[in-house]
């Protein structure tokens, strides 16, 4: 059950999400060197480590699909990989936004979190089509999570690769996040916990839609009386060997 | 008050320039999300709409499959399938019963 | 003698026939197929060296200059180097998915981290013949400082950053031959992991090709290298059985 805690999950965001803004327009003082336009920070910032952490996690789920095999770690792998693909373009925006307000340019070259985030979307959006282009599902989601892993190691060593770059260029444009003042660091804690529950919740929301989905197909094929596996039209997505528990004990013992 | 007193002492860009910005900048955030929930609502829309084929289905031919209709989770299957939204979905005749 | 006896030792475990073949024999023998395969085909090396040459050739007239040096040397040295690699990255694997070379690999009774470490070495192999015809045609074709000083430490870090090519490029190699796309996929793949090469090897190289005394690259730059070729080095180890298996 996918579903299970989802409502819980969600009403913790709502509540998280509304204190986390309130804090940042009504508590957090305004920064001395950028004003009002620092309040970004407490957004760019947890979308950024969010989704950091979201590749690497990716990463670790699909090691363990790689050593159990089970299709279901692929489908979290690929749900969490995806969502962190959204939050690093939300990353890459917002960032964007506070470089045109901060220094009149859309891009700079001299924020390391903004290239080191160019190059990991440019990287993760090979992932989706790399799943498209291989057929077999099994084949699919086992290159996939070579691909997942071998990205997740990837992410830190970029980060460190361009921070190296950067350190001896220009000073950095979007400040940085450590000797944070009281007020500021608990807002930016808070945010950054309204913003992992809200990744939660997404990907806990799109593994139980595609859970449904596979069920009602299973149902529908039982109900038309087929008993042999269709063929799927070519997808992305991984495939659910839709089996529950009890079930696959009932097969081992039977086959 | 306390909000009155410090935008009075900011430095740096003006608010309404300011606050564009920032407003921009959290108006991406509540895009991503209010996007999401547009795609789930199609998918539950889909979701519904073959619940309700498949009730209609499970009504009219109770003999189809062996252990009977049953509307709850299916106990064994070989594999499932899996659509992603990208993918083209089957074309599906028209749905008879909606469910109230 | 009366009765049965016991045999004198306890009957042995039953082992299949053929011992596994050693690592190391496993990939000399398939690293000897590689280049005596390259050597009769002349499929990769050629192609790659010419393109780097023509790179070269083409970026004297995009940038409409007759010699460069410091940053700008650097970076279109490793740039044509890393497109001329993915040349090679791409071809690596063709014949063995289009016929049957995995196949017959996995029947074999032969430690599997051989494929990798040979054809990773393969690959490394044309690197460095690529770069014995690429450097020396862009110091006479490009490069505005004399390239003799600067050759050692160049080599080196030339050497570290052809490591991190040879096993990215093996690793991206097997996930793309066996796809749909495999002409698209294996550069698209490639290239964002390459960019910490590029980042090290161009910023090591560009103080060595300037006029002035040419000092060591900065050991920043060098470790850096070191340390994405050893993590990606085990990783790519690790993961790649994953690929061959079907």
């Amino acid at each position: 059950m996918y579903g299970k805690g989802l409502r819980t999950l969600s009403i913790a965001t709502a509540v998280a999400l509304t204190a986390s803004l309130s804090l940042v327009f009504f508590y957090a003082p305004l920064e001395a060197e950028q004003g009002f336009l620092q309040k970004i920070f407490y957004v760019h910032v947890p979308l950024a480590i969010i989704a950091l952490c979201g590749f690497v996690l990716g990463g670790l789920l699909a090691i363990q699909h790689l050593r159990t095999r089970d299709p279901r770690w692929d489908m979290r792998s690929y749900v969490v990989i995806h969502m962190s693909l959204i939050f690093a373009v939300g990353t890459l925006i917002t960032g964007s936004i506070w470089a045109k307000g901060s220094w009149g340019h859309w891009w700079v070259w001299s924020e390391p979190t903004l290239v080191s985030f160019l190059i990991i979307f440019l990287l993760y959006a090979t992932y989706q089509p790399l799943r498209f282009a291989i057929e077999d599902p099994e084949r699919q989601a086992r290159y996939a999570s070579v691909f997942a892993i071998t990205a997740g190691a990837f992410v830190p060593m970029n980060f460190i690769a361009v921070r190296l770059s950067t350190a001896y260029l220009h000073p950095r444009v979007l400040g940085s996040t450590s000797n944070l003042p009281g007020p500021m660091a608990l807002t930016f804690l808070i945010s950054l916990l309204a913003l992992s529950l809200l990744f939660a919740t997404l990907c806990k929301y799109e593994l139980t839609a595609k859970h449904t989905r596979a069920q009602l197909r299973a149902l529908r094929r039982r109900l038309s009386g087929e008993t042999s596996a269709p063929t799927r039209p070519r997808s992305a997505a991984p495939s659910l060997h839709h089996v529950t528990p009890r079930a696959r004990a009932a097969r081992g013992s039977a086959l | 008050m306390i909000l009155a007193t410090l935008l009075a002492e900011t430095p740096a860009l003006p608010l309404h320039t300011a606050g564009k910005y920032v407003a921009g900048a959290y108006i991406v955030l509540f895009a991503l999300v209010l996007i999401y929930v547009a795609i789930m609502a199609i998918r539950l829309s889909r979701i519904e709409r073959d619940l309700g084929e498949l009730l209609s289905m499970s009504a009219s031919s109770p003999a189809s499959s062996p252990e009977g209709e049953g509307e709850h989770a299916p106990r064994t299957t070989t594999a499932g399938a899996e659509h992603d939204e990208h993918t083209q979905d089957s074309q599906d005749p028209q749905p008879e019963s909606t469910l109230a | 003698m009366s009765g049965v006896q016991a045999p004198a030792r306890p009957l042995q475990r039953t082992r299949s026939p053929m011992r596994t073949v050693g690592l190391w024999r496993t990939v000399g023998a398939l690293l000897r197929k590689e280049l005596l395969v390259e050597l009769r085909t002349l499929e990769s090396i050629p192609g790659m060296s010419l393109f780097a040459v023509t790179t070269f050739v083409v970026f004297h007239f995009a940038l409409n200059r007759g010699s460069v040096e410091g940053d700008l040397a650097s970076g279109i040295l490793w740039v044509t180097l890393l497109f001329a690699a993915i040349l090679g990255v791409n071809r690596l694997f063709v014949a063995d998915a289009d016929q049957g070379g995995f196949d017959a690999f996995l029947l074999a009774p032969v430690d599997r981290s051989a494929m990798f470490i040979a054809k990773a070495l393969t690959l490394l192999a044309f690197l460095v013949v690529l770069e014995l015809v690429a450097v020396p045609a862009f110091a006479l074709l490009l490069l505005g400082t004399p390239l003799g000083p600067a050759l050692p430490w160049l080599l080196v870090t030339l050497a570290l950053g052809d490591l991190g090519v040879a096993v990215i490029g093996t690793l991206v190699a097997a996930m793309a031959v066996r796809t749909r796309a495999r002409d698209l996929l294996g550069p698209l793949l490639a290239l964002p992991l390459f960019v910490p090469i590029v980042i090290g090897g161009a910023r090591a190289v560009a103080p060595l090709l300037v006029q002035s005394h040419v000092p060591a690259p900065a050991a920043r730059w060098l470790l850096t290298l070191g340390l994405y070729d050893l993590v990606f080095g085990l990783i790519a180890y690790a993961l790649f059985d994953f690929l061959l298996e079907d």
